[in-house]
């Protein structure tokens, strides 16, 4: 078992609202994802949480960084959605430069 | 050549002319399709070095905030905001095209701002020892997605 299963098995929750099982494989299996950023940002998630177990951070503060969790993902979004603007424009840009000027020009 | 073989040839033809002036049209049609401008700037090295800079001046101020007292990061914390300003104010310029990298940039000002007022409330060490040394690894890690964001971009061979 690591801290970070051992943290979140420990967590006092009587009332069982939080799906411990089910954070446990979310984190393990984005530390596995094809992606190195949803890979980085578990590992940040993990890694913050044994802080907080260790008390490097208090529960404010984890709080605070596992937000900022969201608007770094809320800028990955937007470079996923620029990288496919940027396909786009390449063949726009090819289709204009090499057929429009130079194939019609010949035909 | 009998007058029928001859009009089946002319037909033929007239088919088939037919044929390649809907195929052209076809092809014009995909490629005046294709060619709407997509919008969205094209690479600025100006754009990537000043990304890079910001991105190594923002992470060592923040990683200082588990350390240094307030009061001493004060004239860096303006310096600092300035630099962001105005390399934001460089990106909003570029127009509508750039609109992608300008909203990134606000999310990007707005992960600092929040360092900065969550370092004027609580001071080195309220938050954790190593509070800022994690949110700087937040903020490099922002700079790092609109690096590669910039990056990604096609340079205008025009």
């Amino acid at each position: 078992m690591s801290k970070f299963t051992d943290f979140i098995d420990g967590i006092a929750d009587a009332g069982g609202k939080l799906a411990k099982d089910e954070l446990k494989t979310l984190i393990a299996d984005a530390k596995k994802d094809k992606s190195d950023f949803v890979r980085l940002q578990a590992e940040n998630f993990e890694r913050w949480t044994n802080m907080l177990a260790d008390g490097d951070l208090t529960p404010k503060g984890y709080k605070l960084l596992v937000r900022k969790m969201e608007v770094v993902t809320q800028l990955e979004v937007i470079k996923l959605k620029v990288e496919a603007k940027v396909s786009a424009q390449r063949l726009s840009d090819g289709l204009q430069d090499i057929v429009i000027n130079a194939l019609f020009a010949l035909i | 050549m009998t007058a029928s073989t001859a009009y089946a040839g002319s037909a033929l033809c007239r088919r088939a002319g037919s044929l390649r002036g809907f195929l052209l049209a076809w092809l014009g049609t995909l490629i005046l399709t294709a060619c709407v401008a997509v919008p969205i700037s094209y690479y600025d090295a100006g754009t990537y070095a000043h990304l890079t800079d910001l991105k190594a001046e923002t992470a060592v101020l923040v990683e200082s905030f588990d350390s240094r007292p307030v009061k001493a990061n004060e004239q860096r914390i303006d310096d600092v905001t300035l630099s962001l300003r105005k390399a934001y104010e460089y990106e909003h310029g570029k127009g509508a095209n750039n609109s992608d990298t300008t909203a990134q940039f606000s999310k990007v000002i707005g992960l600092f701002k929040e360092d900065v007022i969550t370092y004027r409330e609580n001071g080195p060490g309220g938050l954790g020892p190593k509070y800022f040394r994690e949110a700087a690894v937040v903020l490099e890690q922002a700079f790092d997605v609109m690096i590669a964001t910039e990056a990604a971009k096609n340079k205008n061979t025009r």
